[in-house]
């Protein structure tokens, strides 16, 4: 019977890791964060130079997409998308970066929040999307192989940009 | 830069109505109720046993509602409710669900315990075949899930996700042995209702999905049983520690799986063992025939023959070998019982009219060590997930 005398010492340890993680989590600053990472991103593929985001308008969108137009110099050196979209129980955030030709250049997730699906962040499997300028619905979602266990998610994603960038296109008349 | 940023995102605030140049605005709260669910409706048909008939059974296997509820962008609830065969119902899921950091959650509640494929990804649509495979069925056992706490992750650098996991562990004797030969620990799964505890188990995965098309994962469990006769039990009485003692299991449960999937080619593998201590006693206080190892495995491969036409339709024939022993090594003279070791082929084909449902239909061929005979069955089905 001497698991019976440990549980209790199981317990506290496990509490007391717990809290650990609950005190750690005070300083988390997600807003900076995921700015920090589409900064990042922008620096990289467009150079690291002055820039603005602008905010603008598009008729027909997600509800919670939007669209920037990133500008430097006042010339639009590229476009920056965000959005929500579902995995299994919840919503994940992402971000698309494109040319001025509507190119997709970079798909990431900033934010993913459950359990299962989570392999979509990963940055091998996002390259697929990179210069996927398919005219066609089946034609672009035919281009980015599937991962397993993550059925759901990686076709929410696959539509919601496809949406996007379609968007975009047709905003720009291209 | 980031004056330049700063300076960005209020010209833009001020510039534009709509504009919410803050990532808090463009990521938004996550509040609200979600509804879901999926299930299987089956017709098993078996072949003739020689001149003998069986009957056909048509069932709704199970169906189930998903029913979750954000409460704001760290917590959320998440529930599944199961109808089995049209009259039993169970709660699969009920855990909160709390966001430590951004790749890391804390849950504590009714939870799936983390171990081989389909205990995890069980939704109809996301297997080939109309039913479960065996291996998961008699070796894990699917759906196998207890109620504790977990902590689980990722780590997108080295395209990792892990879970640790501390739960009860299964009802091994309630007055009289629950496990046994023919379906290993099946029986001991607790589900929830009214589960009780003496000794914490612990269990975690790790999957790894770092190159194209492939999950790797690594499961474990490690805990003993749980017994009734602890309840109660005078701790300074010898003779009733003992016998107490002899009503429980030690469980060593290891697991490993891979799934790839390549353009039109799909190849899934798992392979589960459970080393069990202390069967010998056990089946001597219980009159049960509890192995003390109980394994198995199973190789699938399939391929989406409209991989190349215009469509998002898939129509994937498959082809599975599964083989899973629930008497592998027996402790006290106990006899293997070869019957116990049995194999199953499976090849059919799967229609994927839409992402989330699929028609089904599959034969089955079946067989044990202990008998010459194979038996046959079809299966028709169809597969439903939103």
């Amino acid at each position: 019977m001497k698991i019976v005398i440990n549980i209790s010492k199981v317990l506290i340890v496990t509490i007391g890791t717990l809290l650990l993680f609950s005190f750690s989590s005070v300083s988390w600053e997600e807003g900076k964060r995921d700015w920090k990472k589409i900064n990042n991103s922008v620096d990289k593929i467009f150079g690291n130079a002055d820039y603005n985001f602008i905010q603008f308008e598009i008729k027909q969108k997600n509800k919670f997409s939007k669209y920037y137009s990133i500008q430097k110099n006042d010339i639009t050196i590229a476009y920056l998308i965000t959005d929500k979209s579902p995995s299994k129980f919840h919503l994940f955030d992402y971000f698309v970066l494109c040319n001025t030709k509507s190119e997709i250049k970079k798909v990431t997730i900033l934010n993913y929040r459950e359990d299962y699906g989570g392999e979509i962040c990963s940055y091998n499997w996002l390259k697929q999307f990179e210069n996927n300028n398919a005219n066609s619905s089946l034609e672009f979602k035919s281009k980015i192989d599937g991962i397993s266990g993550a059925t759901i998610s990686i076709n929410s994603l696959k539509n919601s940009v496809w949406f996007n960038t379609k968007n975009l296109k047709g905003f720009l008349g291209l | 830069m980031k004056k330049t940023i700063l300076t960005g995102i209020l010209f833009s605030m001020i510039t534009v109505v709509s504009a919410q140049n803050s990532a808090e605005k463009i990521i938004g709260s996550n509040e609200g109720l979600y509804i879901g669910g999926y299930g299987q409706i089956d017709f098993n048909l078996p072949t003739r046993d020689g001149s003998i008939h069986r009957n056909g059974t048509l069932d709704v296997h199970r169906f189930v509602t998903f029913i979750g509820y954000n409460f704001n962008e760290k917590t959320s609830f998440v529930s599944e409710i199961e109808f089995e065969h049209v009259s039993e119902v169970f709660v699969e899921q009920a855990f909160l669900n709390y966001r430590l950091e951004n790749n890391m959650s804390l849950s504590a509640g009714l939870m799936l315990v983390p171990m081989g494929i389909q205990n995890l990804y069980h939704e109809p649509p996301t297997f080939n075949g109309v039913e479960r495979t065996n291996v998961d069925k008699y070796i894990v056992p699917t759906t196998w899930r207890e109620m504790g706490i977990s902590l689980s992750g990722r780590s997108i650098q080295n395209s990792l996700n892990y879970k640790v996991m501390m739960v009860n562990g299964f009802n091994g004797y309630d007055g009289e042995g629950v496990f046994s030969g023919k379906t290993g620990l099946r029986s001991g799964r607790q589900k929830g209702a009214k589960s009780y505890i003496t000794f914490p188990d612990f269990a975690a995965r790790v999957s790894h999905y770092g190159y194209k098309g492939l999950n790797l994962g690594l499961s474990a469990y490690l805990g003993d049983s749980e017994s009734t006769m602890y309840d109660g039990l005078d701790l300074s009485d010898d003779a009733s520690v003992a016998s107490a003692d002899s009503t429980i299991i030690g469980i060593q449960m290891i697991g490993a799986d891979a799934r790839y999937k390549l353009g039109s080619l799909q190849f899934r593998g798992q392979y589960i063992v459970a080393n069990l201590a202390n069967t010998d006693q056990y089946n001597g206080k219980t009159n049960s025939d509890l192995a003390s190892v109980i394994a198995g495995y199973y190789s699938e491969i399939g391929y989406n023959l409209l991989n190349s036409c215009e469509t998002e339709n898939e129509l994937i024939c498959f082809c599975r070998y599964e083989n899973y022993n629930t008497h592998v090594e027996t402790a006290g003279g106990l006899e293997i019982n070869e019957d116990y070791n049995r194999t199953d082929i499976t090849f059919g084909l799967g229609f994927k009219v839409a992402g989330g449902a699929m028609f089904k239909a599959d034969y089955q061929i079946l067989s044990n060590e202990g008998s010459e005979d194979k038996k046959g069955q079809f299966n028709f089905g169809t597969a439903i997930w939103f």
